[in-house]
C-alpha cells in the first residue's frame, strides 16, 4: 500500500530529473506541505477526503509553480550544482514555514473513512489501505496516459530527450518546465495526504525521510524512467514490509541503502534499463 | 579571549571549515560527495573509542582516526571510480547513511544511546591551527602538479587521462585525503561536544557541508572557507529575526545561487583582490 | 624494430563496424596522413591508438611493445600524444596551466612533497615544468597569451594550444586530429609550417586532415580509409592519381 504512495513521490522526482536533469531537494517538503493542506481542509471544513486530496494537489501544484519561478528559472543552467543548491535553500524555507504555521508536533489524521477490515486468506486489508491503493493507482494511470497520449505529455518527453531540439521544434520549453514542476508537485501533495492517512500522522519532518526514499526508488527504476519509478516504489514498499518481518527494524534502512549502492555499481541504469534522459 | 558563546561559535565554524575543505578536495578533482558526514562519524567514533576506552593521547587518536577514515575513503573510492555526477552523489549519500545506521546499531560504541564522557580537548587554538595548516596545504596544492591534475580532471576527465594522468590513482588520492581531513573534523567535534550519537551524522549534515562549498564557490579553496564562515555566522548574527532566521538563511542561499551561480568566490575575484592589494602596498 | 605497427585491427559498436581488419605501418620521423570521407573510421583509429577505446580484434605494437590493452595514461607515458577533433582543453585553466598539465607524466612530485617542502622555496621540478611550458608556448606563438583562460582564445589558437599541451609530454608519436578545422588560409599555412617543424625535431606525426592541399604538401606517406577499410596507401602523388581514391571521394560527396 505504502509502496503506491512512494511511487507517486518518486514519479515526481523522476519527471523533474528526466526533464530538467535536476535533483529536487525541495520535493520532500512539497509532499509535507501537501499533507498539511489536506489535513487542514479536513479539520477546518470537515470535507470529504477526496476533496481534501484534490485541494492539496492544487495547493501543491501552485507551490511547485512558485518554486520553479523563484528558485529554478532565474538560475543560469551552465552551473549544474546551482539549481540543486537553491532547491536545498527552498526546502529549508518550506520546512521552517511548515514548522511555524503547523507547529513542530506530529498531528493525527482524523478518521474520515469508516474502518472495515477485510480478510483475504492470511492477509488483512483495511478499507483505508484499499482506498489509498485505489487512489494512487488511479493517479498513476492518469499520469501515464497524460505523458503518452496528450500533446503536452509528448512535448514533455521530447524536452526530456533534448531541450534544444524541443525548442527548435517550437515547443515552449519554459512552459513545459513549469508544467513539470506543477504536475510533480501535485502528485507529491496527493502522496502527502495518503501517507498521512496510512500512518495516521502528519509532521513537518516527514519530507526529509521521503527525499531519501524518493532517491532510492528513482535509482531502482532507472533515473528518468517514469514506469520504473512506479514499479520501484511498489518494490520498495514491499521490501520494507518484508524486511520488518525478517530483519531487526533498525537495519532495514541499511538494507535499502545497500541495495542502492549495489544498483549504482552494477546496474546504474536501474532495474528497468532505458531512461527518458541520456546524460 | 572571547566570551564563551562567541568562542563556541568560532570553534564550530572552524570544524565546519575543516569539513568543507574535506569535501572541496574530491570536488576539485571533479568528484561530488555526500559521504563527508559519514567520514566525520567514523573520525568522531574512532577517536572517542581510542581516548575513552584505550587511553590514547588525544592527538595520536585524532591522527589515527583520520587514517582510518582515509582507508574507508579509499574503499568507497574504488566503486566510485567509474561513476560520475548524480550517480556519484547518490552513491556517496547511500554510503553516508549506511555509516549512520551502522553506528546506530553498533553496541560497542553505545548503539542508539550514543557515546559520551570524552574529555574536552578541542579548543580555539588547535582547531584554527589545523585550519591554518589546511590553508597552507590547499594553497600549495593549487600551485602544484597534483593540484593541476585534479583541476584538469574536473574540467575534462578523458582529456586529463589522455594527457597522461592516472585518474584512478588521482581519484583515490583525492577521496582518501578528503576522508582523512573529514576524520580529523569528526575527532575534533567529538572532543568538543563530548557526546555523540549517530543521528547527528545523517544525510542532512552532509547536505549542509555540500551547501557550504557550492555557496562559497568551488573554483578555489577560499570559496569553501568564506562560504562556511558566512553560513555559520548568518543564523547567529540575525538572531533578532527570531523564528524567521532559518527562512532568512534559506533565502540567502536561493538569492546567491541566482545572482552568482558559480558561488561567492571565484578565481577571478581572488585575482582582482590580489591585484588591488598589490597596488596598495 | 617497427616504430608503430597496426595489424588486422577491427572495431565494432553494437554490431556497426567502424574498422575492418586495418593494417598500418608508421615509420619513425615521417609525417603520415590518414584521409578518407567522414565516417571512414579515422577518429576511431585514433581513439584506439590512444587507449580510449579497446579494439574488438587486432594488435597494435609501438616500438616493439603491445599497447592495445593499456590505459590512456600509460600509452601517453610510452610516448604517444594527441589532440582532439572537437578541441578538449581544460577551459577554465590558464593557457600556461594547460601546457603544464601536459607535463604530468614526465614529472614526479606527489601530494606529500608538495606539502612538506620548505616554505618560500619553489620546488625545482615546478620551475622546470614552468620553463618548459613557457618555451612550448613560444614555439606555438602563444607566449603573450599565457595568463588568459584557455576558453577565451580564438579557435585557431586553441588548436595550437592543444598541440603545445601534447608536446609537453615529449611524445615520440603525435596524433593530430583535424588540426586545421575551422582555420583560415593563413592560419592553415602557419600550421603546416609548425607541423613540419615538429617533425624536424624528431617527432613522428600521424595526421587526420581534410585539407587536401595541406596533406599533399607536407605528408611523406598517405593512407586512405573508406568505410573502415584501408583502400590505398603511398606517396601523395600516387594517391592523387589513384582511381579508387577518387571514386571514394566522389562517391561520398554525392
Amino acid at each position: 500500500m505504502l509502496g503506491a504512495t512512494y511511487s507517486l513521490v518518486a514519479i515526481g522526482y523522476t519527471l523533474i530529473f528526466g526533464i530538467l536533469n535536476l535533483l529536487h531537494f525541495g520535493h520532500g517538503e512539497v509532499f509535507m506541505i501537501g499533507a498539511f493542506i489536506g489535513l487542514q481542509m479536513v479539520l477546518l471544513t470537515n470535507c470529504h477526503i477526496v476533496i481534501a486530496i484534490l485541494g492539496s494537489m492544487v495547493g501543491a501544484a501552485l507551490l511547485g509553480l512558485i518554486i520553479e519561478r523563484v528558485s529554478f528559472r532565474p538560475i543560469k543552467k551552465e552551473y549544474h550544482l546551482a539549481p540543486l543548491i537553491s532547491t536545498i535553500g527552498v526546502s529549508i524555507i518550506l520546512q521552517e514555514i511548515g514548522t511555524r504555521i503547523f507547529g513542530g508536533d506530529i498531528v493525527g489524521f482524523p478518521k474520515t473513512i469508516r474502518l472495515v477490515i477485510y480478510k483475504i486468506g492470511p492477509v488483512q486489508v483495511t478499507s483505508v489501505h484499499l482506498f489509498i491503493l485505489a487512489f494512487a493507482l488511479m493517479l498513476m494511470i492518469t499520469i501515464h496516459l497524460f505523458i503518452h497520449r496528450t500533446k503536452v505529455g509528448i512535448a514533455m518527453r521530447v524536452t526530456a530527450e533534448n531541450a534544444t531540439n524541443a525548442s527548435l521544434m517550437g515547443i515552449n520549453t519554459n512552459r513545459i518546465v513549469s508544467m513539470t514542476f506543477m504536475i510533480s508537485s501535485a502528485l507529491a501533495g496527493a502522496a502527502g495526504v495518503l501517507v498521512g492517512l496510512v500512518y495516521n500522522a502528519v509532521s513537518p519532518f516527514m519530507g526529509t525521510e521521503m527525499i531519501l526514499k524518493g532517491f532510492t526508488i528513482m535509482l531502482l527504476g532507472g533515473l528518468g524512467n517514469v514506469m520504473g519509478a512506479m514499479i520501484g516504489g511498489i518494490i520498495l514498499g514491499l521490501m520494507e514490509v518484508f524486511s520488518v518481518a525478517y530483519l531487526a527494524s533498525s537495519y532495514k534502512d541499511a538494507f535499502a541503502f545497500g541495495i542502492m549502492i549495489m544498483i549504482l555499481i552494477f546496474r546504474p541504469t536501474g532495474l528497468f534499463g532505458t531512461r527518458l534522459h541520456e546524460e | 579571549m572571547f566570551s564563551s558563546y562567541i568562542e563556541s561559535i568560532l570553534i564550530f565554524n572552524g570544524i565546519h571549515i575543516i569539513m568543507a575543505l574535506s569535501l572541496y578536495l574530491p570536488f576539485s578533482a571533479g568528484q561530488i560527495s555526500l559521504a563527508q558526514a559519514g567520514f566525520m562519524a567514523i573520525g568522531a567514533y574512532a577517536s572517542s573509542v581510542m581516548t575513552l576506552f584505550w587511553g590514547f593521547p588525544f592527538y595520536i587518536a585524532l591522527f589515527l582516526s583520520g587514517l582510518l577514515s582515509a582507508m574507508t575513503g579509499v574503499l568507497v573510492g574504488f566503486p566510485a571510480i567509474r561513476i560520475k555526477g548524480i550517480y556519484l552523489l547518490l552513491l556517496t549519500l547511500a554510503f553516508g547513511e549506511m555509516v549512520r545506521v551502522f553506528f546506530l546499531n553498533f553496541e560497542f560504541t553505545g548503539g542508539a544511546s550514543g557515546m559520551g564522557g570524552m574529555d574536552l580537548q578541542t579548543n580555539f587554538v588547535n582547531v584554527y591551527t589545523i585550519v591554518a595548516i589546511l590553508i597552507i596545504f590547499f594553497y600549495r596544492l593549487s600551485k602544484s602538479r597534483m593540484g593541476r591534475a585534479f583541476e584538469s580532471m574536473r574540467e575534462d576527465e578523458l582529456a586529463a587521462e589522455v594527457m597522461g594522468i592516472n585518474i584512478v590513482k588521482a581519484k583515490l588520492l583525492a577521496f582518501g585525503v578528503g576522508a582523512f581531513i573529514a576524520g580529523l573534523g569528526g575527532g575534533l567535534y567529538a572532543h568538543y561536544v563530548m557526546y555523540i550519537d549517530s543521528p547527528k551524522f545523517g544525510f542532512l549534515l552532509a547536505v549542509e557541508f555540500f551547501v557550504f562549498v557550492v555557496f562559497g564557490g568551488m573554483e578555489i579553496f577560499w570559496g569553501p572557507i568564506i562560504g562556511t564562515t558566512l553560513l555559520t555566522l548568518i543564523p547567529e548574527v540575525v538572531r533578532f529575526l527570531k523564528e524567521w532566521r532559518m527562512i532568512f538563511y534559506g533565502l540567502v542561499i536561493v538569492v546567491l545561487m541566482i545572482v552568482r551561480p558559480q558561488g561567492l568566490i571565484d578565481k577571478k575575484l581572488v585575482d582582482d583582490i590580489t591585484r588591488y592589494a598589490k597596488k596598495l602596498f | 624494430m617497427d616504430f608503430l605497427s597496426i595489424e588486422n585491427l577491427s572495431k565494432s559498436f553494437d554490431g556497426v563496424t567502424a574498422l575492418r581488419q586495418v593494417g598500418l605501418e608508421v615509420k619513425s620521423g615521417k609525417i603520415h596522413a590518414l584521409i578518407g570521407p567522414n565516417g571512414a573510421g579515422k577518429t576511431t583509429l585514433f581513439n584506439i591508438l590512444s587507449g580510449i577505446l579497446k579494439p574488438t580484434q587486432g594488435r597494435i605494437r609501438f616500438k616493439g611493445q603491445q599497447i592495445d590493452a593499456l590505459r590512456p595514461d600509460r600509452i601517453t607515458s610510452l610516448g604517444i600524444g594527441r589532440t582532439f577533433q572537437n578541441i578538449r582543453l581544460f577551459k577554465s585553466l590558464t593557457v600556461l596551466e594547460n601546457v603544464m598539465v601536459g607535463r604530468h607524466c614526465r614529472t614526479r612530485t606527489g601530494l606529500a612533497r608538495t606539502f612538506f617542502s620548505l616554505p618560500f622555496k619553489k620546488l625545482e621540478e615546478e620551475i622546470n615544468i614552468r620553463d618548459m611550458a613557457n618555451e612550448l608556448l613560444r614555439f606555438v606563438s602563444l607566449f603573450d597569451k599565457k595568463e588568459s583562460k584557455a576558453a577565451s582564445l580564438p579557435y585557431g589558437s586553441q588548436r595550437r594550444l592543444e598541440i603545445a599541451r601534447a608536446l609537453a609530454a615529449e611524445p615520440l608519436l603525435l596524433l593530430l586530429d583535424e588540426p586545421t578545422a575551422g582555420m583560415d588560409t593563413r592560419e592553415t599555412e602557419d600550421l603546416a609550417a609548425l607541423i613540419t617543424k615538429i617533425r624536424d625535431q624528431g617527432v613522428t606525426i600521424l595526421l587526420i586532415e581534410h585539407d587536401m592541399h595541406l596533406v599533399m604538401g607536407i605528408s611523406d606517406v598517405v593512407t586512405v580509409l573508406n568505410f573502415g577499410r584501408k583502400i590505398a596507401e603511398g606517396h601523395p602523388r600516387e594517391i592523387q592519381s589513384s582511381p579508387e581514391v577518387i571514386e571514394a571521394y566522389l562517391g561520398a560527396q554525392e
